[in-house]
């Protein structure tokens, strides 16, 4: 990746997750945390593609590691971890498929509406099941921490 | 909003349960936690009880009672469902009485949040923003930039004619694309696809699919499917939009 491509990845993605998180009505304390990981986030995603990996590896590695790092915000400042996962996971969104498999759909190009659209609805799949192994894996931690706690204090009972 | 304040007066703890659950239903919360939230604030109520949620309704049963929601529009609302989710914590862990639940929940109502200029601010970030992931250089950028603004100082007007999403997203779409191509016949932008991508972004909604799925794979079907095709249609009404200006001022 150019440097050139870097700046602009990452001045996109911000502004456009900082955007967005004014418009569904975003806590002000966490816009700028939230925007900054899917910002990073979004860079990730970028260095994978041009690593070379296949669009759906990259989504959902991507998606895992934003949405690790947003069960992890949400945990330290005591929010729900979904306000952070609606802002952070923006930049992600496949939305040029999207549009293009609509836009061929009512031009009534199917074939190509079907690839596009089966391409976009793949990656939004992709990213859905990286948050949702992230959350599992959160929960997993959590479980485990509650246990040793139980069974630490000896002499309790 | 004249049953909400006969509902100030008498209300017991099964409407209490239904207004928190409709009130993160509304802002577009996923089915599991709603459910989850209903039983931890009866939890903290001492309460048992048995709740449903689906993204268009939810059902509490409580003493063979059943009391019935509906929702009728759902608009993303980060704001919102951490609110709720701050009461419902202190409801379940005894720190205020249902009564301060209950104040608390009404005092939430439907504020906006952010002020009309920040949300403008907003959308043209957001245009631009995308414009540029999606290749657009300067030109674009500044372009699109525009566009937003234009879009988000419209659309709140245009909302308050119809409820309908469906609606604005088509206008909402037809106005990026026009505007974006006008734009291109200028010769300002040399490219309009990355403007008119940038510029429905936020109609699109991809993430109601995001939350969709990941409904489905928590094992809410019903929830997920519902949700999939909402933004579905959504996607396909801005694509409508987006289409008829094209072949009119394009000829795609």
């Amino acid at each position: 990746m150019t440097i050139e491509t870097i700046i602009l990845t990452l001045a996109g993605a911000f502004l456009g997750t900082l955007g967005l998180s004014f418009l569904i009505n975003t806590p002000r304390q966490i816009v700028m945390m939230s925007s900054a990981t899917g910002m990073i986030g979004y860079l990730f995603y970028k260095y994978l593609e041009t690593a070379g990996h296949g669009p759906l590896f990259c989504y959902f590695v991507s998606a895992l590691v934003i949405a690790l790092a947003c069960e992890a915000e949400a945990r330290i400042i005591k929010r729900p971890v979904t306000i952070f996962l609606l802002t952070a996971l923006v930049p992600l969104v496949p939305g040029y498929s999207l549009y293009w498999s609509m836009l061929e759909m009512v031009r009534n190009e199917t074939i190509h509406a079907a690839e596009d659209g089966v391409n976009a609805i793949l990656a939004i799949a992709a990213i859905a099941i990286g948050a949702a192994v992230a959350s599992i894996l959160a929960k997993m931690v959590t479980t485990i921490r509650k246990r040793r706690r139980q069974l630490t204090p000896p002499g309790m009972e | 909003m004249k049953v909400q304040n006969q509902m100030d007066q008498n209300w017991d703890e099964i409407d209490l349960l239904c207004k928190a659950a409709q009130m993160m239903l509304e802002s577009g919360a996923e089915t599991y936690r709603v459910e989850e939230t209903v039983h931890r604030m009866a939890e903290g109520m001492d309460i048992s009880v048995d709740t449903v949620a689906f993204p268009t309704s939810i059902f509490v049963e409580w003493k063979e009672r059943t009391k019935v929601c509906r929702i009728d529009h759902r608009r993303t609302n980060c704001s919102r469902i951490d609110q709720v989710n701050t009461v419902s914590r202190k409801l379940a862990g005894h720190l205020i009485s249902p009564q301060n639940a209950w104040e608390q929940l009404q005092n939430i109502g439907e504020e906006e949040g952010y002020s009309r200029g920040t949300r403008i601010l907003g959308y043209a970030m957001c245009a631009a923003g995308f414009s540029l992931l999606f290749g657009g250089k300067l030109n674009e950028f500044l372009v699109s930039f525009l566009i937003g603004s234009i879009l988000q100082t419209l659309l709140p007007v245009l909302s308050r004619f119809t409820h309908t999403a469906l609606f604005s997203n088509i206008i909402g779409g037809f106005i990026t694309a026009t505007l974006a191509v006008i734009a291109y016949k200028t010769g300002a932008i040399s490219d309009f696809s990355p403007v008119i991508v940038g510029g429905i972004m936020p109609l699109l909604s991809g993430l109601l699919m995001t939350t969709g799925i990941r409904d489905a794979i928590n094992g809410d079907l019903i929830s997920g499917m519902a949700r999939i095709m909402e933004a579905a249609l959504l996607a396909a009404s801005v694509a409508l939009g987006v289409f008829v200006s094209l072949s009119l001022f394009s000829g795609v």
